[in-house]
């Protein structure tokens, strides 16, 4: 086959992945789909970013988070070290955000769907978590910056499970604090062009209670691919 | 396995400041590993049979879910066997070089003797580069999606997106770290042609540099190996008059790994070195 008539089917594949609908994950370079998404399930592969930018996570009820004591000590110590050096932010040290931290980041990520794992790669500093469905962490997971993840679905939501992370990240801009014990379940429902995202935090350690907080992801234009975004260190380079 | 991954990985980090070789600890933890071939007293027939039942065991082992059926589907998990740090051309020998690249090259071997190795861009956390990020002895995994295919690379949670539309790059490309890939088909051989880097990282781990001029053509294939698992071809050809007087090929080898799932990488919480800015590059 002539390069050119490759060319005018990768092009008819662009073409056919520009409707979301049709967006199924192995088109256009090979004749079969390995992994396809089960029929019947939505498919949120394609660019998302948070639809408006959130500093602060709030509860569902428009309440602040259930701070527990310490919850509340630490919080304010990372609130007000935060006003003096914005570089005590974590992130500054170009380490991974956390979960949900990484979802409020405004820049866009794809959502790259398929049947057996869903993997979120983000532009920001190139950071990518690849999740499993049905295959839950080991019992004693060694702590992550991301966590644990494990997708399952519940109906049409997309549910993402995680344990296992360390304590360095803040779950929002505003530092809101969790431990090692933090347990983080997604909640991922399409609606039109947008996600909803419901996030249901769980962690004894700082907070008198479980409590969830709702965002929306909008959908980019512009195709699959993310700019290169290198967090950059400020010596030798 | 998870625990001993991580904390090797850990090690590889903080003795990747060090010294560059760090990295060939977490080849050691690949488990079954083959013996490296080393040039010792030959096998006896008994020898060589003993290792290819292992060889066959653990390839069986790999290919439990078998890959994917078409030759063009790289969809998966492939991870290379063991460690090198260095590209040579395909009979095994040193690339010819420039002036300026010999002596890049002897300041680097000088360096690393000195015990002071030249600090480059996957050292310090930053993205290894292309065709660098293939010599890093952790698993990479082909995402298919229309008109792209995404390639993640465990180490140093890398991306590459090849542009499978058939269009040059789009003006004001900027130069990257693992700059702009355009992929085409010929025959069932994933060729990808990668250009827009910048200077900042090495062609392999030891030694060889380049610079803004490069170009990387890959042509990737899959085929069935003597155990008859699944394997990916990587045949890689380095361009860049500044550094080397014509193109030179190289090749590396990832058998398929279905046993094996891309984990979380952080060099950054090992490096103190890493003194961030927050700047991000654009």
């Amino acid at each position: 086959m002539s390069k050119t008539l490759l060319a005018l089917f990768a092009g008819l594949a662009l073409v056919a992945g520009a409707n979301p609908a049709n967006a199924s994950p192995s088109v256009g370079q090979v004749a079969t789909v390995v992994d396809p998404v089960p029929a019947g399930l939505p498919n949120f592969t394609g660019k998302w970013m948070i639809a408006r930018p959130i500093r602060r996570l709030h509860t569902i009820e428009g309440a602040d988070p259930p701070l527990n004591a310490a919850g509340k000590a630490l919080y304010a110590k990372t609130q007000a070290a935060l006003r003096a050096d914005p570089k005590s932010d974590p992130v500054s040290k170009c380490v991974m955000q956390g979960i949900p931290r990484l979802l409020l980041a405004p820049y866009p990520f794809l959502i790259l769907q398929y049947g057996k794992h869903v993997d979120f790669v983000h532009e920001t500093n190139h950071t990518f978590r690849i999740v499993y469905f049905d295959q839950p962490p080991p019992d004693d997971p060694d702590p992550h910056w991301l966590g644990w993840p494990v997708a399952s679905w519940y109906g049409k939501t997309l549910v993402i499970d995680s344990i296992g992370f360390n304590d360095q990240t803040w779950l929002d801009y505003s530092g809101l604090p969790h431990g090692t014990k933090l347990k983080v379940q997604e909640r991922y429902r399409l609606d039109g062009q947008k996600i909803k995202v419901r996030a249901v935090i769980t962690d004894p350690e700082f907070y008198t209670a479980p409590w969830s907080t709702d965002f929306s992801l909008a959908r980019q234009p512009g195709g699959y691919a993310l700019n290169e975004s290198i967090c950059v260190r400020d010596h030798r380079m | 396995m998870a625990r001993i991954a991580r904390s090797v990985r850990v090690l590889v980090c903080a003795l990747g400041a060090l010294a560059v070789s760090a990295p060939a600890m977490r080849a050691a933890a690949q488990d079954d590993e083959p013996a490296p071939a080393a040039a010792k007293a030959p096998l006896t027939p008994a020898q060589i049979e003993a290792r290819e039942r292992r060889l066959q065991a653990q390839s069986d082992k790999w290919n439990k879910v078998p890959a994917p059926a078409d030759p063009r589907d790289f969809s998966g998990v492939w991870w290379t066997r063991g460690h090198d740090r260095t590209y040579r051309q395909l009979d095994k020998s040193l690339p010819p070089m420039t002036p300026l690249e010999a002596a890049s090259r002897q300041h680097h071997l000088d360096m690393d003797q000195a015990g002071t190795p030249v600090m480059e861009a996957q050292t310090l956390c930053y993205a290894p580069g292309v065709p660098h990020v293939w010599v890093s002895p952790y698993p990479i995994q082909f995402d298919y999606l229309p008109g792209m295919i995404v390639v993640l690379y465990e180490v140093q949670h890398s991306v590459r997106y090849i542009h499978m539309d058939g269009k040059p790059a789009p003006a004001h490309t900027p130069r990257t770290f693992m700059g702009y890939s355009r992929g085409h088909w010929e025959g069932d051989a994933l060729v990808i042609v990668t250009d827009h880097f910048n200077d900042k990282t090495q062609i392999d781990e030891e030694s060889l540099t380049h610079g803004e001029k490069l170009v990387v053509t890959e042509r990737i294939s899959k085929f069935k190996n003597k155990y008859g698992g699944a394997e990916l071809r990587n045949l890689i050809t380095i361009a860049d008059p500044d550094h080397f007087p014509r193109p030179w090929t190289a090749e590396r080898l990832f058998p398929w790994r279905s046993d094996v799932q891309l984990q979380e990488y952080s060099c950054e919480e090992n490096n103190p070195e890493g003194a961030a800015s927050g700047v991000s590059v654009r």
